[in-house]
């Protein structure tokens, strides 16, 4: 390898090395790096969701990025339906980091499940899943479709999900 | 005819997977999108009792391990728990009680981990609830997701565990 190359290669993996990356794994550590978070994730929770088809069936489902007692969670609800109904889950993140050069964030676990990326703008997240920011009324529009969608017969679970937030 | 087709053909992938006496509709994580979001890769999908319109024993998530033990013991269960909920480095995650149970299929661990921190909602889950045991020689783990727990909860489990096949 030629000496320019191998000083621009030098040069380049140097700045890669650089790279800012930030994690949080509490809410101390939330509040502390506040601040230097994108602006998106510097009040949480951040609510994302996504919707579509699996095998003909509607599926909807929400999922935020919450604190609890100090911990970060990631609080899932699913419905799928009309057969399946509404599934919720918690699970504990180990932490969440953004690589602010790149704007991707990278959310991990205290178990060995698989680290979910994404990518993310001033405005927006998208996680690689195939869920993304929602706003509120977007959230609401997700929570009538599933309630009109429930009550339309056919459902395992009759009751009205008007809540779905942990 | 071709939706019927891929139904059948899911569920006899399904079928696979796990089976049992009662009335049961098994998905994998690919028919249950979402389902395997922060689970690990042991996850294998989620049994709904479709009996069941609505009641916090309705879903159950099912793990599969490989392991070269042959035998339920305290080590083995404690290894799955601490895989599946990391109770050793979790702020939210406790093991409230452990037990070994004899059933039809050899003995079961019970454990019970308490979501320590869930908000006080009625539509929460406040517990897991793992019964750890071999079916047809594979290590199976089912996870519920109670609201409460109380004796006729923990009949109506193990009679469910009792219907594997």
């Amino acid at each position: 390898m030629k000496p320019i190359y191998l000083s621009l290669f030098i040069f380049l993996s140097s700045l890669n090395a650089f790279a800012e990356m930030i994690c949080i794994s509490s809410a101390k550590e939330h509040a502390e790096l506040k601040n230097k978070l994108p602006p998106l994730f510097r009040e949480l929770p951040l609510k994302l969701g996504g919707e579509g088809k699996v095998m003909f069936q509607d599926v909807f489902a929400i999922i935020e990025i919450n604190f609890r007692s100090g911990a970060i969670m990631l609080n899932s609800n699913i419905w799928q339906g009309p057969m399946l109904g509404l599934y919720k889950d918690a699970v504990e993140v180990k932490k969440v980091c953004f690589n602010t050069d790149k704007n991707e964030i990278i959310i991990s676990f205290n178990s060995d499940a698989k680290d979910i990326k994404g990518k993310y703008t001033d405005s927006a997240v998208a996680l690689d899943i195939g869920i993304k920011k929602i706003s509120k009324s977007e959230e609401k529009g997700i929570m009538d479709k599933i309630y009109q969608k429930t009550n339309s017969g056919g459902a395992a679970d009759k009751k009205p999900m008007d809540k779905v937030n942990q | 005819m071709i939706l019927l087709l891929l139904l059948s053909l899911q569920v006899f992938a399904a079928d696979e997977i796990i089976k049992s006496k009662h009335d049961i509709v098994f998905h994998t994580p690919d028919m249950f999108k979402f389902s395997d979001v922060g689970k690990i890769s042991e996850f294998r999908g989620v049994i709904d009792r479709v009996y069941f319109t609505s009641h916090d024993l309705k879903m159950i998530d099912l793990y599969q391990f490989k392991t070269e033990a042959t035998k339920v013991d305290k080590d083995l269960c404690m290894d799955y728990v601490e895989k599946i909920f990391a109770v050793n480095k979790s702020k939210v995650f406790e093991v409230k009680n452990f037990k070994v149970v004899e059933s039809k299929k050899g003995n079961v661990c019970e454990v019970l981990v308490a979501d320590k921190v869930a908000p006080k909602k009625k539509e929460n889950a406040y517990f897991r609830f793992a019964s750890i045991g071999f079916v047809n020689s594979k290590a199976n783990v089912l996870v519920y997701h109670p609201k409460s727990i109380n004796d006729d909860k923990i009949t109506e489990i193990r009679q469910f565990w009792n219907s594997l096949r």
